[in-house]
């Protein structure tokens, strides 16, 4: 039978040697999905997910010691992640030299060809609608919508105020629904 | 119970009360913005989104990082990661790097040896291994094996002088 630690009992365990890696493999299977979703969304295709996922998780290995645990270790490890997914991007618009508009479309592209989105008509409908959202509201309305996210648990993620998120997500979730609403009624 | 609570809010509702409380201008438009964020979010399918991910993935995304974090932990846990090899290996290096200032060649000494060995003393080396003066003319050593030629023929004189130094002597003896 498992046992289910708490994040603070498998902080601790990490920074135990001796225990380092069983916590990390505990770890894994309590947040690797949780974050491979997240970072899904903003990077859009499965194997750009799939290194940033990656990279995520060594960077939390080599980090996670240092946590000093003023925050939540998912906030934390959302923070890491969003953090790696956004400069993925900026990465990829560098090397393909576009802008930042057009890398959003050739990610609304990916979700029509690529091999792993099996959504329906609206489904394809919504996420391209939350892509051709600006950077911030889109992470806002990923994590509010598809996550759940509290406000506040966002702020400590992006460092945004309480009052800004609501705003961000207020505009970005009229945004989406008038683009949902334009398709369907044409 | 319940049926004396319903008669009372009844006639509480068709009291023709007017006035009251009132709200700021453009107040209830607002707080619909305030509170429409929550209620839109239901307007919306609760969908994954449509992402799909390979068969297994999740279990091999686990194994994989796994095993990457087990290589990284392995090459870290290295001798060298250890304080005491850690010490005895900078000692080590600190020694090799102190041998190597000792054992460094000094050009000012052996400029100092070549220096003794003078032009003069290679000429007569090479005249005693017998080789021939054209050859040593050849090679730009006239000069010097004139030169020796010089001092030998000198010393020849001034042994002939003492032999006839010695018959004198005799002679006046």
């Amino acid at each position: 039978m498992q046992i289910n630690y708490s994040d603070t009992e498998l902080i601790q365990f990490f920074k135990d040697p001796l225990r380092k890696q069983a916590a990390f493999k505990m770890l894994l299977e309590r947040y690797s999905r949780k974050v491979y979703w997240q970072v899904r969304r903003i990077v859009i295709d499965h194997d750009d997910a799939d290194d940033v996922v990656q990279n995520t998780f060594i960077k939390v290995w080599e980090k996670l010691a240092d946590f000093r645990e003023d925050s939540q270790l998912y906030t934390w490890l959302y923070r890491v992640a969003t953090n790696e997914a956004l400069a993925f991007l900026q990465k990829k618009k560098a090397n393909l030299n576009v802008s930042m508009e057009t890398l959003q479309e050739q990610l609304s592209e990916t979700l029509v060809a690529g091999a792993y989105f099996d959504g329906d008509r609206l489904a394809l409908l919504l996420q391209q609608a939350v892509l051709q959202l600006p950077e911030k509201q889109r992470l806002v309305f990923n994590m509010k919508y598809f996550d759940g996210l509290k406000y506040e648990e966002m702020e400590a993620v992006l460092g945004t105020s309480v009052g800004a998120l609501k705003a961000s997500y207020h505009i970005a979730v009229k945004k989406v629904e008038a683009i949902i609403k334009q398709h369907l009624n044409q | 119970m319940d049926q004396e609570i319903s008669n009372s809010e009844r006639y509480l509702r068709e009291l023709p009360i007017q006035g009251g409380f009132s709200v700021p201008q453009n107040y209830f438009s607002e707080l619909e913005n305030k509170l429409m964020p929550e209620e839109e979010a239901s307007l919306f399918p609760p969908v994954q989104g449509g992402f799909v991910v390979p068969e297994n993935y999740f279990v091999q995304l686990n194994l994989q990082l796994e095993e990457r974090v087990s290589k990284r932990l392995a090459s870290s846990i290295s001798l060298y990661g250890k304080p005491v090899f850690m010490w005895v290996g900078i000692a080590a290096s600190l020694l090799f790097v102190f041998g190597l200032f000792l054992y460094q060649p000094r050009p000012e000494k052996e400029l100092g040896s070549n220096q003794k060995i003078s032009a003069e003393d290679i000429a007569a080396h090479l005249n005693d291994v017998d080789l021939s003066e054209d050859l040593l003319c050849d090679a730009g050593w006239c000069s010097e094996i004139d030169k020796l030629n010089i001092i030998s023929d000198s010393a020849g004189m001034n042994a002939l002088n003492l032999e006839i130094d010695e018959d004198y002597i005799i002679d006046e003896l």
